[in-house]
């Protein structure tokens, strides 16, 4: 396939499927060749900056792949939390330089990936912290910021050493009481500290 | 990690604007003493909830040569050496 011929299967992907990133199998079909002769390709067209390489056997094309589509081809049980989630619900000032991400598996012993979408960090976490929400790799603001007062202080500390805070009020105090219950309780404490909602009261509250 | 990154912006008369600028915040010298002290007596914890400011916001080649030049320790004690500085007792 041409160049040419690249860009516009990756557009029409995009367009149909949503999807940006391929693995080289997914790649050799589309272009009907031999794995072989592809790698070939890609390591041509890669060098001439017309395709990017995402990850191990992954590419897609050099704009428009955030890390939403790279958390999933990399690890499709893995979803975005944390600093990184709390960010893009604009529940803090900071900006991460960093994907958080958590995982139910361990990633081979690197946990960082500097990829051209951004580095992405990979946390093994427990199976009561770990909780996919659904088809989504973005959590919800009131789990990211569990999922932030958990990895913090896991490590020692305290969130507004880190961060400051805003739009708190924005969360929902129902969903936030309940996705708590499942975390230690120095969690809970932090949390209920910043937030002002007590994980032990009633929903009804 | 603003003070350490700014600090070659203080003026002479740093620290007479900065009283000014504490009294109008209503903000009492007891806090600001109380809080150079937790700074002094829990550098060990400031020093990492630093490093860990380092390695997560600021972009990786500040982040390195933040690290190189000694990471969240020395920003600390840079830190800790312009505060007593400029908020004398």
């Amino acid at each position: 396939m041409k160049a040419l011929d690249w860009q516009n299967f990756f557009a029409e992907r995009r367009a149909s499927h949503g999807k940006v990133v391929f693995s080289v199998a997914e790649l050799a079909n589309a272009a009907q060749m031999t794995l072989h002769a592809l790698n070939t390709e890609l390591g041509r067209l890669v060098q001439r900056g017309l395709i990017a390489r995402y990850a191990h056997g992954q590419y897609g094309p050099v704009q428009g792949v955030g890390s939403e589509d790279l958390v999933s081809q990399i690890d499709p049980g893995a979803y975005i939390t944390g600093f990184s989630a709390l960010f893009r619900h604009q529940l803090v000032m900071q900006a991460p330089t960093e994907v958080t991400c958590f995982a139910a598996r361990r990633h081979n012993r690197k946990t960082d990936r500097l990829t051209p979408a951004g580095k992405l960090r990979f946390v093994r976490v427990p199976s009561a912290i770990y909780a996919k929400p659904g088809q989504r790799v973005l959590v919800s603001g009131e789990q990211a910021l569990c999922d932030f007062a958990w990895l913090n202080l896991r490590d020692g500390i305290e969130l507004q050493s880190l961060v400051t805070f805003r739009n708190l009020d924005s969360l929902s105090r129902r969903r936030l009481k309940q996705i708590l219950r499942r975390y230690p309780l120095k969690v809970q404490d932090a949390v209920e500290r910043i937030t002002g909602v007590a994980s032990n009261a009633p929903l009804s509250a | 990690m603003d003070v350490f990154l700014y600090a070659d912006k203080l003026q002479a008369d740093s620290p007479t604007r900065l009283h000014q600028k504490l009294v109008q915040m209503q903000i009492p010298a007891e806090t600001i003493m109380r809080r150079l002290k937790d700074l002094q007596d829990n550098q060990q914890y400031h020093a990492t909830a630093i490093q860990k400011v380092i390695d997560e916001q600021m972009e990786t080649t500040v982040g390195h040569q933040m690290n190189a030049g000694g990471g969240g320790k020395t920003v600390l004690d840079s830190v800790l050496s312009v505060l007593t500085r400029i908020c004398p007792p």
